[in-house]
């Protein structure tokens, strides 16, 4: 059974067409490439701290 | 490894998929996984034009906006996502259009959300007219109808969804929901029952064509008024349409052409009308003439035979009535030239005999003690010509006669026209001055 109530506090305002320029700043753009190199770079960085 | 080089194999394994959802019109499923791939590659370009333009097909043209640009700042470079904005942008009514569905969608939901469900109703009803491919939009009002239980609306709604995301899953779970409360759930269930059931023949099963199954009397009467009622329909529907608009085309020319004849009756009636008070103009200026030439006729007849009358009167010595028929025409209305001339030669007889013979016999009435008779002789030669000694006489007649006042307004005459006569002295010593 749908509770219509809820279903309809679910949805969400769309987005105007004069907030395009702040929803562009506000979008995440990292992808598993970013993500991956941080990692690399914190692992080299903490293999380097040991080594010191 | 080279990890970067699989990443990016990773994106385009989900943007071919995710292009391979988008082309069976399964725009929730092509977007999650347009997004998975940018979230490996977030320059595969590709992915992120396409999820832009599965926005776009979605009503949520901003969202498109935001991702071709987005793509446009990280590959400028031969990308396709400058001509979709371009295309944006050639034609700034989208924008506006658009910009004002998304408000007025806000609104509804706004209005859906603090239990104003007629406003939000309307408010989306307006949306889809202007935006039909607006999902969001479709799916809150399928809601908001579900709510109220108006299925059927609902389920046109949703139906519209599916036509455009084909495995929208929320629309797929309303949908259902729909099917459950129309009973097309059933229907459709034991339709794909039949469809798909199997049952193993027999050795004694026979297949009967359908065409040769019996139809039972009552069915075939139903049949005969069903045909009957769509041959009416289809009559209706095609053939009646036509045959009214070409009765009405035929009505139309036909009034259109009494109206041009009653256009140009009324303009000859208005020609006819104006003629007519010319006419009648001219009728009672002509009717004006003959009455003044009648007048000025009667006006000559009685005018000469006045003049005529006062010559034979004069011819006869009766001065007494040639005087009265002078002094009683009025020389004003004599125009006539000859009438003209023969009146000045009987005024200046009047005025240089006439009158003396009139105070002549005025003297003699007067000596005879006829007073009324001087008086009216008198009174008669001081008309025809205003000799002071003749006005004196009368006056002092009126005065013997008792009547002081017209003795007056003489004596005082005599005063006033003709002062240095010697009787202007004897009216001045009448009077008392």
């Amino acid at each position: 059974m749908i509770n219509y109530e809820e279903e309809i506090k679910r949805f969400k305002p769309s987005l105007d067409v004069d907030q395009i320029e702040d929803a562009i700043v506000k979008v995440d753009l990292t992808d598993m490439n970013d993500i991956m190199t941080k990692l690399i770079e914190d692992a080299i960085k903490q293999k380097k701290d040991a080594q010191k | 490894m080279n990890y970067d080089k699989t990443m990016e194999r990773i994106a385009n394994c989900y943007y071919n998929l995710g292009l391979e959802r988008a082309r069976l019109r399964d725009l929730s499923g092509a977007a999650e996984l347009l997004k998975k791939s940018l979230q490996f590659d977030k320059y595969q370009k590709d992915a992120r034009n396409l999820l832009g333009l599965i926005f776009f097909e979605c009503g949520e043209t901003a969202d498109a906006l935001v991702q071709w640009v987005i793509s446009m700042n990280l590959l400028p470079d031969n990308n396709m996502a400058d001509y979709y904005l371009g295309e944006i942008q050639r034609k700034p009514a989208i924008i506006r259009i658009c910009s004002d569905n998304v408000k007025r969608y806000n609104r509804a939901l706004d209005y859906a959300q603090n239990n104003n469900e007629d406003l939000a109703i309307m408010q989306l009803n307006q949306v889809i007219q202007d935006s039909p491919n607006y999902i969001k939009a479709h799916i809150l009002l399928a809601l908001l109808y579900m709510k109220r239980e108006d299925w059927i609306k609902a389920g046109r709604s949703l139906y519209k969804v599916l036509k455009i995301d084909r495995n929208n899953p929320k629309a797929l779970v309303l949908m259902d929901e729909v099917k459950q409360n129309t009973g097309r759930k059933e229907v459709e269930q034991s339709k794909l029952k039949n469809v798909f059931s199997h049952r193993k023949m027999m050795d004694d099963d026979v297949l009967v064509p359908q065409e040769v199954k019996q139809i039972s009397p009552w069915m075939v009467i139903i049949n005969i008024l069903v045909g009957l009622i769509l041959a009416l329909f289809t009559f209706n529907l095609l053939v009646l349409p036509a045959k009214t608009k070409v009765l009405n085309a035929g009505k139309n020319q036909e009034l259109i052409a009494y109206t041009e004849k009653l256009d140009s009756a009324n303009r000859q009636y208005s020609d006819l009308k104006e003629q007519y008070s010319q006419l009648e103009e001219r009728y009672e200026q002509a009717t004006q003439q003959i009455q003044q030439y009648q007048n000025a006729n009667e006006s000559f007849m009685g005018q000469y035979q006045a003049l005529n009358q006062i010559n034979m009167a004069y011819e006869k010595d009766d001065f007494v009535l040639a005087a009265q028929l002078f002094t009683g025409l009025d020389a004003s209305q004599i125009v006539d030239e000859n009438l003209l001339g023969q009146y000045q030669s009987i005024k200046h007889i009047m005025e240089s005999s006439v009158y003396q013979s009139l105070a002549d016999k005025a003297t003699e009435a007067w000596n005879g003690g006829d007073q009324e008779q001087a008086a009216e002789l008198y009174l008669l030669s001081v008309t025809l010509h205003e000799e002071p000694e003749n006005m004196f006489l009368l006056a002092r007649l009126y005065q013997s006669m008792g009547r002081t006042d017209d003795a007056n307004s003489l004596f005082d005459k005599i005063i006033g026209s003709y002062p240095d006569s010697p009787y202007a002295e004897k009216s001045r010593q009448a009077r008392g001055y």
